[in-house]
């Protein structure tokens, strides 16, 4: 599985006063495995860019390619690309309209044409994976808490069984404690059902923790692509685009431009106390 | 400023036919007070009570049991809601549910003018609150075209133009990004100290109320936690059952002050904890 972005430029409002353009000659691969976040100040392109991953946008100029076929190409089969890239917009849950949960779910891929059968063992497994117990199969979407209304959502998207999962701001609006159950259901799925996870952030210090990969924009275009160690080591670039690096790589890089002898690769609260216990010990020995 | 003395919400869950199946307490018998000037901070996860409770802060919303004091002025009291609402102005958490008029200047200028101050003075309040949040080079604009963050700053200058004396945000940079967010906090740190506006911030960020005088932790409807912010993220474990964390840099000072460095357990900005590490 691999999806393919080629010189791809996205141009809102084309030859109206208000022509804004989102995204410039953009050249991008998400390959199989992946875990990674986009990140960007906002109107940085970021939403656009995701949008165009399963076919809901057409870009402007360039090509998606995705498993070496052209999206843009009149046979190509964009209903089933829609269901092998789900997407999650931002506040999912504000789009749950069904009944009941268990019709939710099963709206998306009843809505693909599958058989009976395989809508429901599909619903079923996803609502298992995002944690929904069966107990809440016939209850009403409104009657949920927020963040088990977000699961559901989620489990909406799952339920068509994509190869890549697509999210906007996943973490939105949640409380500490319910980002880092989502994080977890992400990694969850990432690992045991080896689907790639993409998702737009506003948290280095989440990014820090959990991705493999960042890709940064700024204007449209990517500037930075690489691995959180990699990327977070340009903090004034960062800051200067609005972003900041997260607080343990602030804390090590101030440390080391102070003229202290410590690895300021750190990224991660854990890593830093590690460093940080090092460098101490060693000085003390001194 | 503001009192709340045994607050008590609930409100009920119906079926499709209307019979009530569920009584929720939603805010269960809480105490707090504000004093003129202060920047106080109510933390809690979500459903927590907290968005609840601040719609009782200017009246959006009536004690079930207890009493809320706002300015002196019992909220129960229909006949002058219009004063309390003046006296602590709310900001949203949506940007754009909050912006009614197509131009900034009129945007801000809406709410004096329903209060029917005269124009000219209407004139002074708009032009002096666009300036206080930064806004006012962009009067002119349509609001559309602007930033989360500008938004919400222009929504900010519209409750200023009402002269409030306490300014409520419920969970205003929910929504924003980092700079967004670091726009507001800045414009309101400096309401509080340059007009000694006093501040309400809700929210469920940590990093936000590092710099506030006071913090209240909600949980289940009810104050779990309070005192400053250091007081309140020494207690790691409380605030866990609170669904809520401590701030990264306090993380870090924890973890080596069980290391047995030399460094305290309520360590609250990387300046502080620089300081201890460098220090000898």
């Amino acid at each position: 599985m691999s999806l393919i972005l080629h010189n791809v430029s996205y141009t809102y409002g084309k030859g109206s006063s208000d022509e804004k353009q989102a995204l410039r000659n953009i050249d991008l691969e998400i390959g199989s495995q992946e875990f990674t976040a986009i990140v960007g100040h906002t109107g940085s392109g970021k939403s656009t860019l995701l949008q165009l991953l399963n076919g809901l946008e057409k870009a402007t100029e360039g090509t998606v390619y995705y498993d070496g076929k052209d999206i843009y190409d009149k046979e190509y089969p964009i209903k089933e690309l829609r269901s092998k890239v789900g997407l999650v917009f931002q506040y999912p849950e504000h789009q749950l309209f069904e009944s009941s949960v268990i019709r939710d779910v099963e709206f998306g891929p009843r809505n693909l044409g599958w058989d009976n059968l395989q809508v429901e063992l599909s619903s079923y497994q996803a609502l298992k994976d995002v944690g929904i117990g069966e107990e809440l199969l016939d209850v009403s979407p409104l009657a949920l808490s927020g963040g088990q209304k977000r699961r559901v959502a989620l489990a909406g998207v799952l339920a068509m069984q994509p190869e890549i999962l697509v999210l906007d701001e996943p973490m939105a609006g949640l409380d500490p404690m319910g980002r880092q159950e989502i994080f977890e259901l992400l990694q969850h799925l990432h690992k045991e059902r080896k689907i790639s996870v993409i998702f737009a952030s506003h948290s280095m210090d989440d990014v820090a923790e959990y991705a493999k990969r960042v890709i940064v924009m700024q204007d449209g275009k990517i500037v930075l692509d690489g691995t959180p160690r990699q990327v977070f080591q340009y903090e004034k670039e960062l800051e200067q685009i609005g972003l900041g690096v997260p607080a343990a790589t602030r804390v090590m890089h101030r440390l080391r431009a102070d003229g202290n002898a410590v690895d300021d690769s750190c990224i991660t609260a854990q890593e830093s106390v590690q460093e940080i216990l090092r460098w101490y010990g060693k000085r003390g020995a001194k | 400023m503001i009192k709340t003395k045994k607050l008590v919400h609930e409100y009920s869950r119906r079926d499709e036919e209307g019979n009530v199946t569920e009584i929720v307490r939603a805010v269960d018998g809480v105490n707090i007070q504000v004093k003129p000037g202060d920047f106080v901070a109510i933390l809690g996860a979500n459903g927590s009570g907290k968005s609840t409770f601040a719609k009782h802060l200017n009246g959006l919303l009536y004690p079930t049991e207890g009493v809320v004091y706002v300015n002196g002025i019992d909220t129960r009291d229909k006949e002058t809601m219009l004063t309390v609402r003046q006296t602590a102005g709310m900001v949203f958490q949506n940007p754009d549910n909050q912006i009614i008029s197509n131009v900034v200047e009129e945007d801000v200028g809406f709410g004096p003018e329903n209060l029917g101050v005269p124009t000219a003075e209407i004139l002074k309040r708009v032009r002096e609150s666009l300036k206080g949040v930064g806004m006012y080079a962009y009067r002119k604009h349509s609001p559309n075209h602007l930033s989360g963050g500008q938004k919400q700053r222009v929504a900010i200058a519209g409750i200023m133009a009402m002269r409030p004396k306490c300014i409520i945000l419920d969970e205003a940079t929910a929504m924003l990004d980092p700079a967004g967010r670091k726009e507001i906090l800045n414009i309101i740190h400096s309401l509080n100290k340059e007009e000694k506006i006093t501040i309400i911030l809700i929210t469920h960020y940590m990093e936000e109320v590092i710099a506030s005088d006071f913090v209240y932790v909600m949980n289940q409807g009810k104050i779990a936690l309070s005192g400053t912010p250091r007081e309140v993220f020494a207690q790691t474990d409380k605030l866990k059952e609170c669904r809520l964390t401590i701030p990264k840099v306090t993380q870090i000072a924890q973890a080596l002050h069980r290391a047995g460095l030399p460094v305290p357990e309520d360590v609250l900005t990387e300046e502080e904890l620089l300081s201890y590490l460098e220090q000898v």
